[in-house]
Parts: C-alpha cells; structure tokens; sequence
C-alpha cells in the first residue's frame, strides 16, 4: 500500500511542475524605491508562477540588495543599492539592522499600493506574496521597526506606469489596449528565448535618476518600453518614446539648465513644471532657472496609451566645501547589469528614461560611506590585474607547497 | 591508641543500634583481625574508626571513642585522615585520576602538603609497597593485587598511625590477596602501624596477627583477644582450626606447620573407610563435551588452547586455575556468550554455537561473577516472575516460593533486591537462573566475598541440586569448597587443561590445590574434617563440627 | 602512557585558543583550508607518534578520536548537501528543481554549495583541532589546568571521564547477564531493567567513591574568611552580572553602537573573573605535578600568540581582508593575501617540533 501512495504523490508532484513549466502567463508587478536622499529607482519585475515573495521581487529586479536570509522573520532587506545610491548595511560584516537603536531604526520599510495609497506591510519581504499587477514599495528613512510604523514612504506610482503593458501577451487574454503596438523583433529580448524555462524572468528596466547626460544610446532599443513583454504578434503602431533630458541637473541657486526633450509615436506632449500642465510640442528645449528644486514631468500622450518622465533640477547653496555633490559614476556603467551570468541575458536599455519623481538631493554626497556594492574585490588598474592575480596565485602555490614539505617532513620524523 | 568506651551507634532509621555499648582497648602497634558474619556490624564499626559513621551515614551517636587522641565524632573524616587511612573492598571505587602517581599525590594535594614534600613522600611510599615500576601506569590497566596495593600506598602518602582496611582481597584472586597481605604485614613489621583488618580468609591471616575482634552479630558483644583464644570460642573457621576444635588440640594450631604434629599423633588411629570408586558412567554419553576448543581475543591473545573436557550428567566438577588461565573463557562458550575458533562443543545434547543464547539458558543456568548485574527488579519476587516471562514461563508463584525457599531467603520475598547482602543477593541470582529447572548449572567464581558460613550453604545448595541429579561446572579458587563438595576436578592453565580427575586424587598429589585437611595428613583419603572425623574409632565421641545458623532476617 | 606531557599545557591551551580564533572570525575558504590542512598534518604526525610508542588501544588518545574526526567529515559532506539543497541564492545557477518542490524546489546554485563547503569546513577545523588538543592532553592533565575556584568541579569531571569505561565494561556484564536470564532485548521497553541495573551500578560506586574520597580527605583546605570579604565577594559578583547581562542589552538593543555593548560584556566578564580569582585563592591546595617549560614551548607560544593577535587585528582594524561571502552581490571569488596565508599556516609548527616516541615505559 505504502509504495503506491508514495508512487502516486510523486507523480503529483511531477505534473504539477510540468504544468508550471508549461504555464507560458507571465505576470508582472512594480517595484519603487525610494533612497535616503530622495532619488527614485522603480522597477517591473516579470514572473511566471502565480505569486512571489516580497523579497523574490526585490531580487528579480536586478538592484544590488543584500539580504540576511536567516533573521528571525525570515528574509530582511539591508542594503540596497542602484547606481551610485546605496543605503542599508553591509551585511554580514555589520549588523543588518546597523543603525537601530532598539526599535527606533532608519531601515528599509516595506510597504504594498492599496488603491492608490501605501500601506504598510505587515509580513515580512519573504512571507508576502506578490501577485500580478501588485505595486511594492521600499523606502529607506527612521521609523519604527517593531512598532510598523515608518516615517517615510516612497512616491505613490500606479502599476501603469511602471510596467508599460501596452501589449497583450500571446497566452493572455488581457484587454488592455484595443490595438496591439507591433514589436519589431530585431531587437534583443531578454525574454523570448527564456519562455520554457519555468523560472522567472527579470525584466530590468530601471536606471538612476543621476543619469550623466550622454549615456550611451546603442543599447537602446527603440522598440523596448519600459518593462514590455516583446509579443510575437505584430503591433500595428510602434510604442510611445520619450528621451527626456536635462543638464546639468545640479545648479547653485541662480543658476539655470537645460531641458530638452524628443518624443517619438506620440500625439501630445505636457509639460509639468511644478505649476501646472502645459502643452508643448514634441520636441523641444527650455531653460529653467528655478530658485528652489524643481521636478520637470513631460507626459506624452496618445490614443490607446501614455508615458510620463521626470527629471528634478537640484539647487545646491553656494559652499567653500569640495564636496562634489554628484557622486562618481561607479567605475563600468552598468556593473551589475551586465556581469551577472544569468540565463537572462543582460537587459539592453540603461538609458530609457524613468519616472521620478525626486525629491532634492542632500547636499551632501549621497552614498558617502558606502562604496557601491557591485563587487567587493577592488578594481585594478588595468595593468596591474594581471600582476595582482599572479601574486595571489603564486603565493597560495607556494604556501601550499610550504605547508605539504613541512608536513611531510614531521611525518616522516615520526616513523 | 584506639578507646572506645560505652560506644554506641545507631544508623538512621533503624530500630536497633549496631554497636551498643562497646568498650574496647586496641594497643599501638597491632596487628588486629576483624572478623565475623556478614552484617555483624565489623563494616559499621571500622567506619567509626575515622568518622565515616556517624558524618558520611549520619546516625546516632552515644559514648565516647578516641582515636590517637582524637575524637572521630567532633573531627570530620577529613581532619582524621591524617590519622587513620581507610582501604576499601573495590579498588576500582576509589581512584580519582588516571595514572598511579597522581592517584598518590591526590590526598596530599588536598592538604595542601608543599611540592617537595609531596614529592619525597611518593618515592617513598612507591618503594613500601614496591610499586615503584608501576609509576607512570595508567591504573585502569593494573592487576586486582596491584591496584590494591596502589589503594593503601595513596593513604600512606599521609603518614597515617593506622590503617584500616574492609576486606581489601575479597574481590582478589588467591595470588593478588597473598600480595596485599604482605605488604601489610610488612606495614606492620617495618613501620609499626596499627592495622585493623577484616578478612575473610583466616587461613592466611591468622597466625600472623596479634588480636582478633571477633563480631558474632545479634547483638553479641564482640570477643576481642589472643587468636587461639578468640577461634577457640568462635564458630566459623578454616578446616584446620575446626578440626583442631573438634578434636581438642591444644595450643590450637593455626598454621599446617603447627597442626602437623597433632596430625602425626593421631593418624595411626584412624581407620578411613575405603575411598569411594570413581562413578561409573555406565556408557552415558557426556553432558558437557569440549572437544579441542580454541578461541583467540580479537586483540591476538589465544585464551583457549585445545580444550578437551568431559562432564558426566550429575557429576560436580571444579574448574581451578590462576586468573586468566582461559576459565571464565571456557564456561562462557559453553552458554553461547562466545564463539570458539575452532572445535566442538555440546552441552546438553545442544550445540551452544550455533543456539541462541536465550534458548539454551533454559536448560543451562550461568551465574556470573558479578551476580548483582543480574537484579533489576522491585522485589525478591519479582525477580522470579521476571524470570519466567523471560522464558516464556507462565506465572506460577507458589513454585517461586518453593525455590526461594530451597534456598532458604523466602523470608526475604518482599525485599529489595538492593538491601540484600552479597550472599543473598547471590542466592537471588541463583534462584533466578533455576526458574526453568535447568538441567546444568555453571558458575563462576561464585565464592568471591562470601564467608564460611555462606559457603557452607552454598556448598549445600550445590550438593542438593547435583543429588537432584543436574550437572554442575565451577569456575573456583577455593580449594575448600572443592574438596568438600566436588566431585572432579579440572586444572587449567594458560588457556589448556593441565590435569582433569576425581577430586581427591587431583588434590592431594597438588601442592598448591590441596586442601588443609590434605596437607596436614598428605593421604589422598583425608580431604575434609568430615573424613577425619568420620574415620576417628567408634568409641571416640564425634562432636559435631558447629556452624553458625544461617542469618537471621533483618 | 606518560603524563608528561610533550609541550606544556600552557602553551598547547594558546594554541588551540590561536587556531580557534582564527577559524572562527573568518569564511575565506583558502585561508580554512590552508588551516586544515595544517592540522591534519599535525594530526597525522600525532597518530604516528601514538602508533609507535606501542600503547594499547584503550589508551590511545589521537586513535579514540579516529571516529569522530571522520563523523565530521561526514558532516561536512552532508552540510553542503543541505546547503545546496534549501538555499536557492546565486547568480551561478548550476541546475534547477521544479519549483513547486517544497524546500528544494528551485535553482541549485555554486554560491550555496561553496557557503555549505566553507561552513563545513569551519566545522571540521574546529573539530580536529579539539582532537589534537586532546590527543596530546589527555581529559586529566586539562582539568588540572583549571584554577582554584572550580577544583570541585575539574575532580567530579576528572571522576566522571574514569567513571565512562568501567561504566561500558559493567554495561557490557549487565547485558551479558539479561541474556542469561533468557531476556530477549528488542525495544526500549525491553533495554528499561538494563538501564536500572545499571544506575543501581553507578549508584554503588558513587557512594563507595564518595567514601573513600572524604577519608582521604578530598574538599582541601579552606581557609575561613571575613565577614568584610564575604560582603565585597558577593557585591563584586552581582556588579558582574549585572554588566554581563547589561552588556547583552546593550548589544542587541543599539545596534548602531555594537562597541557600547561590548565593552560592557568585557567590563563584566573582567569583574567576574577576578572574583572567582579571589575565591579561588581560598582554597589551599597545592598541585605535585611540575610542567617543564621548554625552548620547544617557547617557539609554540610564540608563533600561536603571533597568529591570535595577528587574527584578532585584522578583524579589528581590516576585516574585509578576512571577509568571504559568496552570494550575491558579494563575489563568489574569494581574495587571498600570501602574507596572510602564511599566518594560517602556523598551526603546523608543534608537528614540527614534535620529538619523536620514547620507548615504552620510559620517562620522556
């Protein structure tokens, strides 16, 4: 009786993932983060089983983050870092919860969007589970960690306009849009070559607000929205683009910048300066000379869909300090990005704009004892890798050596 | 050196005291025997000696007693034992660490004695008891003897004026116990320590000590005076000195040499009936066969060479040797305990190699050495009833009580096995390897720690259950209880059988195996005081050589 | 066997402390591993030594502990298995499991299976370098290392180590003796009159123990002591607990001042030792063995204490070069310092200087 009810679970368990791996629905949810400073990284995660853990999330979406995966509930968030911002602790060499005094902490707070407001949450990243079309929201700021309470939350974005879902997916029957926008397949995807692999999928998309202002555009993929499925089926008119730019994004008090702007497939364009919406064309430039931090949203419009971007001017006091206020840009762009191994192949676009919604920036520098995380082992001058590595190997051989000679030698003193 | 004047002492909890009103006077420098039934009291009394009783067993405390100027009662056992040093029966029980010259620095340590003194005390004391090569030994490695003397070297580093010692040679072998004796009657000679002793062994003893202290128990008050005098009065002692009781020797021999001359007065008197035919065995097959049996430990020791040895069905025989000449070895093949490398074995008509233990022990009873690692159970009678569920028996009280009391401790049916003496809890374990009326009895060593009279008994025990017509296999180093009650007699030696006959003929060409009786007569047909006795002339009066009845329930 | 010992006790006791630390406060792989290695040599040389010297088994200090170096071996296979198997955490993804699988659905990844092999191997390197502690010191030597306020309790463990195979042997006669009684032993039930037999065993000698321990006079001297020291005594040893517990607080509680609470714990643990240094002072008792100290010793505390402190620094001042973690976003490559490496190889230096056996039964 016993091998058969052992034999039957087990076929169970086997259909089971064989239905998940042949489950070709994949479902998506927003992530926003907001940093101590008040810069903004969202994200679009994609993921094909019903739900994920909170944490799952924040790990799909390609952001630095250190976990300690075996706290008293269950999984905690300690650091994140994207780009040149970073907050948390460096787990395990500090605490996870490094600067708490008791319960009063400035941690990161986790929070859902419930009908357009954030709720707090009350379980932790690795007990909720995420479903489709579900915002998460973390921010980092003083609060109460054991109370549930936080005094900081991030900026309320719809899921819309984190994930552009502007196309249905093959399998759904989603009735977003009326019209399928086509996808002109040249374009690397990082998913299409994914789809039977039952795990899933990032999608990253998010870039950081700090964006110097001549990114490198070839990675951009014209037909890649932000956090879009690539469907198949052909789209009858190409998704909306908005390059949206503003230099320098940093002035003394006084001082003025430059907006300019280039939107593409899109009827109409608003301008929104703080004051209010106006009409502008699709492209243009300005020169704005506020006199305290100001966010520039630039909304395009069309028939069956919309894309806002915003970009946030900060005026910096006059100071004697050298403080540079833009943190240098990690040494490789996209370190993290582009190093991971992982199946998915490294997301393509680094400069599609995001949403921000900014905050001003401190004055002073935004990361200024934490060295990004991307990877610990310091970078080498370029000459010098290979001399470095040679040492280290040499070195370890002839310790190893060292260390079988003398052994033996006390072995054989032995007999 | 030691008082005690109207001393009185009661355990906790009893209704009698054990000692009452006890006046006695032990001079320095004597050499004292202690000796009497078991549960007399001499235990009790030798703890008094440096304050066990009353400060490690509390109790009740009346008169006085003053040792070496000091008073046992106010003092604690630690502030007498620079006085007094105490060896106990187990050397195994006492030490504390692992090698013999830490166990002797461990009492100095905690007298805080300075370091060089300890260290000058060591050599010493290693030289007295010339254990002097056993230094650096670790002491679980050690012989009885040695671990013995290793015992009363460690309350020497002291320099105590007594010694007192409770049966240290009774869980020894012959060899080991002649070893301890000597050491201690050098102590006595060389240091004049005071030196009480309680032993079982008189034979050994008795003609070197200065007193005995003779403990009769219920409530008797102890003899205490010269030897010859406390023997004459005291029912239990070697064959020699009963046979001079009975026959009214005088100045009571103690030793052969001093029997010898009565001996030769009285031989030619006797008229000894014949000596009895070996028992025919009238074609039986044996009930034990061992047929060159060889067994080897696992760490390369051949303990059984070539074994060869028949015993008849009702036939008692006495397996003798040193300590590991292969005895313990052979008997435990013989239940299944052991598997031989080689050769045959049948007992009972079964093949105990290829049985099962639990099987054979149905018709095979086996007390082991250590016959208390058998008792478990709540009561005597429990025990019994365990027993047959064992076996798969079913219960059957009214046939427990005829075995206890075949044995003679149905009186004891409600104890705790655990408040039993050695003796009783040895015909304990008896009685519950005879649950299943087996058809062969082996027994190892079962006379360890037991005194005449309980030897008496079992001896007794033994008998009925041979006349009953079982076969019975000893493991033995009492060359008394073999002559008396044997029938053949094995002698083994490293691990072979060196001669095999009937008793008497084996005995009395030995030198070492012979009985007292047989020394003192060198006649094959004088093994025992009974066969003096019995051969004396008709007109002669036969006294009936006294013995003690057996103890009275608790 | 000898009690004297080969290196004194002292200096064994810091380096095994040495090798403790310096196992304990780092993961890098390379540098345990180099550790290890040292010690099995070390280890090695120990058996040998035993070997020769030609002791029976029962006394054979690195041989007894044969089996359970090997059962941490095992461990360790198994830690990494485990590891592999429950965390699913990594950019080397190796293979999956379906990921409905409970607990070890999902990816199998490199940076699992090398945190299950660095955590086994700290397991191991701290097991081995027990084994060799204690091959060279046997149980009764350590105790005797313990200061005067816990002589009680170091002679009840020395009794208890002793107690452990007459208590086997009388194990083994017990069971002998239940199948002479035709009892048949298949469950616990069944092993239960065994257990009794033997507590009443234990029970004995305790007792018989117990007595000829007070008539030789065993609890040592002790010196009586004022009313004023009784007073500070017990003062001094609630302040130390207090801060000790204090100390915990304060550690889990301010998390961004982890030195707040450890300089408390120190302060407590400072107070409460020199307490129990001053009650152990009353209690007279002398000690006969004398260790010699050796220019041997001297090398071996030298080189141990270089590595502690050499250990101890670098977590202080520069913990990430001890630092490895593989998962994400840590690197899966683990740096390495030949300087450093070297340090790790100090453990070996006893096998070195490690003379060679004396024949049986003479004094080393």
């Amino acid at each position: 009786m016993r091998p058969k009810m052992i034999l039957l679970l087990a076929s169970l368990l086997l259909a089971l993932g064989w239905q998940q791996s042949r489950a070709q629905k994949y479902n998506h949810a927003g992530l926003v983060i907001r940093f101590g400073d008040g810069s903004v990284v969202t994200a679009c995660v994609q993921f094909d089983s019903e739900s994920i853990s909170g944490s799952e999330a924040l790990r799909l979406s390609g952001l630095n983050v250190i976990f300690d995966p075996a706290s008293s509930l269950g999984e905690t968030i300690c650091k994140i870092s994207a780009g040149s911002n970073s907050d948390g602790c460096d787990y395990p060499l500090e605490d996870c919860f490094c600067q708490c005094q008791g319960a009063d902490c400035v941690y990161w707070a986790y929070y859902h969007l419930k009908n357009n407001a954030w709720e707090y949450s009350g379980q932790g990243a690795s007990n909720y589970r995420v479903r489709d079309g579900d915002v998460e929201g973390w921010a980092w700021g003083p609060g109460n960690y054991y109370g549930g309470g936080s005094d900081v939350e991030p900026p309320v974005i719809p899921f819309d306009q984190i994930c552009h879902l502007s196309t249905p997916t093959p399998t759904s029957t989603s009735t977003l849009t009326a019209t399928p926008t086509p996808t002109p397949s040249p374009s690397p995807t990082p998913f299409a070559t994914d789809a039977p692999t039952p795990s899933p999928t990032v999608v990253k998309t998010f870039t950081p607000t700090k964006v110097p202002t001549r990114t490198p555009t070839p990675t951009r993929t014209p037909t890649l929205a932000p956090g879009v499925t690539p469907s198949p089926t052909p789209t009858p008119r190409p998704p909306i683009v908005i390059d949206f730019q503003l230099a320098p994004d940093i002035v003394i008090a006084g001082e003025c910048a430059q907006l300019q702007w280039t939107i593409r497939n899109a009827d109409t364009a608003l301008l929104d300066d703080g004051a209010g919406e106006e009409n502008v064309p699709l492209s243009s430039a300005r020169e704005v000379c506020p006199a305290h931090d100001a966010t520039y949203t630039l909304r395009a419009v069309r028939a069956d869909s919309q894309q806002s971007e915003s970009r946030t001017l900060h005026i910096r006091a006059p100071s004697p300090s050298p403080e540079s206020p833009e943190p240098t840009p990690p040494p490789s762009p996209t370190p993290f990005l582009t190093a991971t191994p992982s199946p998915t192949p490294a997301p393509t676009s680094v400069s599609t704009p995001t949403l921000a919604a900014g905050a001003p920036v401190a004055t002073e520098p935004a990361a200024p004892t934490f060295q990004p995380i991307s990877r610990l082992t310091p970078q080498p001058e370029p000459g010098s890798e290979g001399r470095s590595s040679l040492f280290t190997l040499g070195g370890f051989l002839i310790i190893l050596i060292a260390l079988m000679g003398g052994g033996v030698w006390a072995l054989r003193r032995q007999s | 050196m030691i008082t005690y004047n109207h001393y009185t002492y009661r355990y906790p909890n009893a209704a009698l005291p054990v000692l009452h009103d006890l006046n006695l006077e032990i001079p320095e420098g004597a050499f004292v025997l202690v000796m009497g039934p078991s549960g007399a009291g001499k235990s009790t009394f030798l703890r008094t000696i440096n304050g066990l009783a009353p400060h490690f067993y509390g109790g009740v405390v009346g008169g006085q007693a003053i040792i070496g100027g000091r008073n046992p009662v106010e003092e604690s056992p630690r502030g007498m034992s620079d006085l007094v040093g105490m060896v106990f029966q187990d050397p195994e029980s006492s030490f504390v660490v692992d090698v013999v010259e830490d166990e002797l620095a461990f009492a100095m340590e905690n007298w805080g004695v300075p370091q060089d003194m300890m260290r000058k005390r060591v050599e010493e004391v290693l030289d007295q008891l010339q254990i002097a090569h056993l230094r650096n030994r670790p002491i679980s490695q050690l012989s009885g003897g040695e671990k013995q003397r290793v015992a009363i070297a460690a309350v020497l580093t002291l320099h105590p004026e007594i010694l007192v010692l409770d049966e240290p040679t009774s869980q020894l072998d012959p060899q080991a116990a002649e070893e301890v004796l000597l050491a201690l009657r050098q102590l006595n000679e060389d240091l004049g320590l005071t030196i009480l002793l309680s032993e079982h062994r008189l034979e050994r003893v008795a003609h070197y000590v200065d007193y005995i202290l003779y403990w009769p128990g219920q409530g008797r008050p102890p003899l205490f005076g010269e030897p010859a005098e406390v023997l004459q009065q005291a029912p239990l002692t070697p064959p020699l000195i009963t046979l001079g009781k009975a026959l009214g020797w005088e100045p009571l021999p103690l030793t052969i040499k001093q029997g010898r001359k009565f001996a030769r007065q009285i031989k030619d008197q006797l008229h000894p009936p014949p000596l009895p035919e070996s028992a025919a065995h009238n074609g039986r097959p044996p009930a034990i066969l061992v047929e060159n049996l060889w067994h080897t430990y696992s760490t390369g020791r051949e303990a059984l060479r070539g074994v060869t040895l028949r015993v008849y069905p009702g036939e008692f025989m006495a397996l003798m040797g040193r300590n590991g000449s292969g005895k313990t070895t052979l008997l435990k093949h013989l239940v299944g305990l052991l598997r031989p490398n080689r050769g045959k074995l049948s007992i009972l008509g079964m093949n105990p190699a290829e049985t099962p233990t639990e099987i054979l022990t149905r018709a095979i009873a086996y007390l082991p050495q250590n016959p208390e690692r058998l008792l478990f159970a709540e009561s005597v009678a429990d025990e019994l009833a365990f027993s047959r569920r064992a076996h798969n028996l079913p219960p059957d009280p009214e046939a427990d009580r005829a075995l206890l009391a075949r044995l003679g401790i149905d009186h004891l049916i409600h104890q705790h096995p655990h408040d039993l003496s050695v003796g009783e809890k040895q015909r304990l374990a008896l009685a519950a390897i005879l649950v299943p009326d087996p058809q062969a009895l082996l027994l190892d060593e079962p006379t360890r720690g037991l005194d005449y009279v309980q030897k008496q008994h079992l001896a007794e025990i033994l008998q009925g259950l041979r006349n009953q017509g079982k076969t019975i296999l000893m493991a033995t180093h009492d060359v008394e209880l073999a002559a008396a009650a044997t029938d053949r007699v094995a002698l083994m030696s490293q691990g072979e059988i060196v001669v095999d006959g009937p008793s008497r003929r084996i005995m009395s060409e030995s030198l070492v195996f012979a009985s007292q009786v047989n020394k003192l007569f060198r006649d094959p047909r004088y093994l025992t005081p009974e066969d003096v006795l019995r051969a004396l002339p008709a007109a002669a009066p036969q006294p009936p050589v006294t013995l003690a009845p057996p103890p009275a329930p608790a | 066997m000898s009690s004297h010992v080969v290196f004194h006790p002292y200096a064994w006791t810091l380096w095994l402390a040495a090798g403790m630390t310096a196992v304990l406060v780092t993961r890098n792989p390379l540098y345990l591993l180099i550790l290890l290695l040292a010690a099995s040599f070390l280890y090695a040389a120990l058996l040998r030594r035993a070997q020769n010297s030609q002791e029976d088994a029962a006394h054979n200090r690195p041989m007894a502990w044969k089996t359970i170096v090997r059962l941490a071996l095992f461990l360790w296979a198994f830690t990494i298995l485990f590891n592999a198997l429950t965390v699913h955490v990594g950019d080397h993804v190796l293979f999956r499991l379906p990921a409905s699988w409970p607990i070890v659905g999902g990816p199998i990844t490199l940076e699992a299976i090398i945190y299950g092999f660095v955590t086994g191997l700290n397991f191991v390197s701290l097991i081995l370098l027990f084994a060799i502690y204690n091959s060279v010191l046997g149980p009764h030597t350590i105790l005797r290392m313990i200061p005067g306020f816990a002589y009680q309790t170091g002679v009840a463990i020395s009794i208890a180590i002793s107690f452990v195979p007459q208590t086997v042997i009388a194990w083994g006669e017990i069971r002998e003796a239940q199948r002479l009684r035709g009892h048949k032993v298949r469950g616990l039930r069944d092993a239960l009159p065994l257990f009794v037999s033997l507590l009443g065993y234990g029970l004995d000698r305790a007792i018989q123990l117990a007595e000829s321990m007070d008539a030789r006079g065993f609890g040592g001297r002790i010196l009586p002591v004022g009313r004023r020291e009784t007073w500070l005594i017990r003062l001094s040893a609630v302040l130390g607990l207090l801060l000790l517990l204090g100390g915990l607080v304060v550690k889990a509680y301010y998390r961004s001042l982890p030195w707040a609470g450890l300089g408390l714990l120190a302060a407590g643990a400072l107070l409460m030792g020199l307490n129990l240094w001053r009650g152990g002072r009353r209690i007279h008792r002398t000690r006969y063995r004398r260790w010699f100290w050796r220019p041997r010793d001297t090398l071996l505390a030298l080189s141990s204490g270089l590595l502690l402190l050499g250990v101890l620094l670098l977590t202080w001042l520069q913990p990430r070069a001890l630092f490895y973690y593989p998962y994400p976003p840590y690197d899966i490559l683990p740096t390495f310092n030949p300087l450093l490496g070297l340090l790790f190889i100090l453990p070996l230096l006893p096998a070195l200087l490690l003379p060679p056996a004396p024949a049986p039964d003479a004094s080393p």
